[in-house]
């Protein structure tokens, strides 16, 4: 959506849309690219300490013309349950340096594990095709549109606020949602310690939200237009000078919050 | 993007680093229609004003619930289902609680907001919020989404443009997030 064609929608009312036409179905998501997933046991080494370990659940894409995969996952403790499997974290491991790739079992030049870790943590969303096909159709919440729509909003680079996509895999167990992580949990959590928030700290939330909600690029553009100095700008890693690899967390949606009887 | 979230929620909003807000969970999303010039549907790469989406039934958590969605009877703007979600999120960080649990008439605490009584209520909770954060979430929380403030309505506001917007301060206890 070009510029204008965005404030345009962000400015227009109700009414405005209403007289737009007859109200339409949505439209459906591209269909997803999803890797073919390998699951494997195997031997990693660990840089940090030079030790060697064999760990099981590794998980990397089977690429199709048998290169190597770009890296892999080692699935970890579960963070949450999920409607339909879970949600666990992962350690994101790469081929060793000098390692030849001919499969699953390839070493290291000299023999070894041909995989070590890496600091970066991943998320992964484990979908069990079993329940995804009982539910889907019963259920509004649809994990093959999930990930269609994560990629479909990371196109040309996505939005800060809203969370990427690393890879999404398949075998014929599982479907395989692999994303950042992020340590410090929901922005719940945080309304749940303090009770409720100050309005300038309210103020810097919501601020994002609006920027989550709809567009990436809308607010800094309409910002700029409004000649808003740039502290006013949404993007909170150019705020607040957060670098591009920074951590996002996963979790799934359980409602937790119940009505409280006001004071 | 053209998408319509429908589960915006504070679970469905991840902190990294203390300070970024990232959300998550698009189980639910719709991709929203828009109409061209020849009465066709396409996406919202082609320029044009979105339409009104037909009834998707009952969706997302029951405190976020708009009036419209919760009714699923008459057709909806896939933007002010998200409008509203956020004006709960913006009162729940505000007051500490949810205004009320479904958005529908039974519920008196819907009554009372969206009478235009949100700030005499949150003054009865002993809650008060600053005039210009009452009258955005009043016009947020509106049941008709005729009268709901549009997106660029909230990013104008003058309380989301206040100067004064801070990352919360450190906790003793934010040391294991890290």
């Amino acid at each position: 959506m070009d510029d204008l064609a965005q404030l345009m929608n962000a400015s227009a009312s109700h009414q405005e849309v209403t007289e737009n036409g007859p109200p339409a179905q949505p439209l459906q998501f591209p269909p997803p690219t999803v890797g073919r997933a390998h699951r494997v046991t195997a031997i990693v080494h660990n840089p940090a300490t030079s030790e060697e370990a064999q760990v099981p659940n590794v998980v990397y894409e089977a690429r199709s013309d048998g290169a190597a995969p770009v890296r892999g996952y080692w699935i970890g403790r579960k963070l949450k349950k999920a409607i339909y499997g879970c949600v666990r974290s992962c350690t994101v491991l790469r081929l060793r340096p000098g390692s030849t790739w001919t499969g699953p079992e390839s070493g290291a030049a000299g023999g070894g594990a041909a995989w070590e870790v890496t600091p970066e943590m991943a998320a992964v969303k484990i979908m069990d095709w079993n329940l995804v096909r009982d539910l889907r159709g019963r259920h509004m919440e649809d994990p093959v549109k999930e990930v269609s729509a994560m990629q479909y909003l990371c196109t040309d680079g996505g939005s800060p606020n809203v969370l990427g996509t690393l890879d999404v895999m398949s075998d014929e167990q599982y479907l395989y949602s692999f994303m950042p992580f992020c340590s410090c949990g929901e922005l719940f959590g945080y309304v749940e310690r303090d009770g409720r928030f100050s309005e300038p700290v309210a103020r810097f939330w919501f601020r994002q939200l609006l920027n989550v909600s709809f567009s990436s690029f809308l607010f800094e553009m309409y910002s700029s237009i409004r000649s808003i100095p740039t502290f006013y700008i949404l993007d909170a890693q150019h705020l607040l000078g957060i670098p591009n690899h920074c951590n996002l967390s996963l979790t799934c949606s359980i409602p937790t919050f119940s009505v409280s009887n006001p004071p | 993007m053209g998408v319509s979230h429908r589960d915006i929620s504070l679970e469905n909003v991840l902190v990294d680093q203390m300070t970024k807000a990232a959300i998550i969970d698009l189980g639910m999303c719709l991709r929203v229609p828009f109409g061209a010039d020849d009465g066709s549907i396409v996406d919202a790469t082609k320029g044009t004003l979105r339409r009104l989406i037909s009834p998707q039934g009952q969706c997302g958590k029951p405190n976020y619930i708009s009036p419209e969605v919760h009714l699923n009877t008459e057709p909806f703007d896939g933007f002010a289902i998200d409008v509203w979600a956020c004006g709960i999120i913006l009162f729940i960080m505000l007051v500490g609680l949810p205004p009320f649990e479904w958005a529908n008439r039974d519920d008196p605490r819907f009554r009372m907001i969206t009478k235009g009584g949100l700030a005499l209520m949150l003054n009865q909770w002993n809650r008060p919020v600053s005039n210009e954060a009452g009258d955005l979430l009043q016009r947020m929380l509106r049941e008709d989404p005729k009268e709901r403030l549009s997106l660029m309505e909230v990013m104008d506001h003058p309380w989301v443009i206040n100067d004064d917007a801070s990352a919360p301060p450190p906790q003793p206890d934010d040391e294991w997030r890290k």
